[in-house]
């Protein structure tokens, strides 16, 4: 596409400031919805109409529910709430500790299929650089790290995890829309999943066969990460509490009332594709890399998987 | 077009972070400064991050008000009729690459159509309706064709009589 360089200074007719505007504006708030996700910082656009009687206002928002509240609290000295999980006043601690359950459930089980599905499985001729993919080169090395805790062949692991994480990162921008993106938060919030995990599993590892025992810590801060959609782009440790998925706006959660433990988070992970499951052709032929997922799910999961109840 | 992967999520790493956040709010105050003289609007920005502590705001606090004023005078449902947020705005951009989409999968159905009407084995075509529209392109052919006999034909009359 060729760009062509225009003076800028007011375009001459009114039918070319209109045409510009809408572009131009469109643009404008694209590059602020970027800003935001990116680097989720709160912002507000405030502009007006091209055309000169018209009173109308277009706003943009990031994390508010809209531009008028943010200009509001900037003019009044306060801080603009950003929505989203943890912002919620009306959590209570049963609620909470019921999805803290169901997480550690899911993820014993899937460390121990994790187990089962590596000893048989040579994860040969995945030669995938590490460059190549989305994940940083630091990544794939802290990752070795994490599962070479696994007790098996440690280059293996890693590279079936990072395979794992390289399928995840194609869909992973559905991520934020399911329901349970809504565990994303402000940077500062360290009150993060990590501390939840931190806590309490430290009973459920020890029932993993293979483990050393520093191990607790780093597969806390890998599920945090799976969770909070990190996985993806250039891992770092340390960085687990401060760097998750935003939220844009309040949804419920779950809807707590049609919960019963075959629904897991995990399924409906599996439903938006987030990980890129679903999808045969994501790597290379090799599939002993890939997982299939109705392995974790018995046959009432898989059907209500399919009879859709669980749109995001 | 981009040198980096975009993918629309929070950037892990912390100081990659603060970069892309530092670029892109210049790149984004650059160019709504860009849109407010070309189009000759007001506009104004506020910015919440967690790289400064307080707001950033643009192009000043008097503009602020000003808009802010004028919002608040509109009629409740004035206010809220171009009001967007992240999700708004991406539901839209979903359904403009859709609709850009489908606009592409029927011109190369032409395409294709065009490429069975000028083949001649029109029995491996098993689209009914779209017969038709084979015909159509084969019709139009046809026509460009003759238009261009004629024209050669009368440019050779010209060449015959020099």
């Amino acid at each position: 596409m060729t760009k062509r360089k225009i003076e800028i200074k007011k375009r001459e007719r009114k039918e070319q400031r209109s045409v510009a505007c809408s572009k131009r504006r469109k643009t404008v708030f694209s590059k602020a919805l970027d800003l935001c996700r990116f680097s989720g910082a709160n912002i507000g656009i405030l502009v007006t109409s091209p055309v000169e009687d018209s009173d109308a206002i277009c706003s943009f928002s990031g994390f508010s529910s809209s531009a008028f509240d943010i200009a509001d609290c900037y003019l009044s000295d306060k801080i603009p709430p950003k929505l989203g999980f943890w912002r919620r006043q009306d959590h209570n601690l049963s609620e909470i500790g019921v999805f803290e359950d169901r997480l550690e459930n899911i993820k014993k089980d899937l460390m121990s299929r994790l187990e089962k599905n590596e000893k048989p499985r040579p994860v040969s001729g995945f030669d995938r650089n590490p460059s190549d993919s989305s994940l940083d080169g630091s990544s794939s090395s802290s990752f070795s790290q994490i599962v070479s805790n696994f007790d098996q062949n440690p280059s293996d692991s890693s590279r079936f995890v990072s395979d794992f994480a390289q399928a995840s990162s194609s869909s992973l921008c559905d991520f934020s829309n399911s329901k349970f993106a809504s565990f994303g938060q402000d940077p500062n919030d360290s009150s993060s999943l990590h501390d939840i995990y931190g806590g309490s599993s430290s009973s459920q590892i020890d029932q993993i066969p293979s483990s050393s025992s520093d191990k607790g810590d780093d597969d806390n801060s890998f599920w945090a990460d799976v969770l909070n959609g990190d996985l993806w782009e250039a891992e770092d440790e340390k960085n687990n509490s401060t760097s998750l998925a935003p939220e844009t706006r309040t949804e419920p959660v779950a809807n707590l009332d049609e919960y019963d433990d075959e629904k897991s988070f995990w399924e409906n992970l599996i439903k938006d594709d987030v990980l890129g499951l679903n999808n045969t052709t994501l790597v290379n032929e090799e599939d002993d890399c890939m997982i299939d997922i109705s392995q974790f799910l018995n046959e009432e999961e898989i059907e209500l998987l399919q009879s859709g109840q669980f749109i995001a | 077009m981009g040198r980096r992967k975009v993918t629309h999520q929070l950037i892990s790493d912390s100081s990659t972070r603060r970069v892309t956040f530092r670029k892109r709010k210049d790149g984004l105050l650059k160019k709504l400064n860009e849109l407010t003289i070309l189009c000759g609007l007001r506009a104004c920005a506020i910015i919440y991050s967690d790289y400064k502590e307080g707001p950033e705001v643009w192009p000043n606090q008097r503009e602020v008000r000003v808009l802010l004023n004028r919002l608040s005078a509109l009629p409740v449902e004035k206010q809220t009729k171009y009001m967007m947020d992240q999700k708004d705005l991406m539901n839209r951009m979903i359904s403009d690459a859709e609709k850009k989409l489908e606009k592409e999968k029927i011109h190369s159905r032409a395409m294709e159509l065009g490429i069975i009407a000028s083949s001649e084995d029109i029995d491996d075509a098993d689209y009914s309706e779209e017969l038709i529209k084979a015909a159509d392109v084969v019709e139009k052919r046809i026509k460009v064709i003759r238009e261009r006999i004629d024209a050669l034909e009368s440019g050779a009359a010209d060449i015959d009589e020099e």
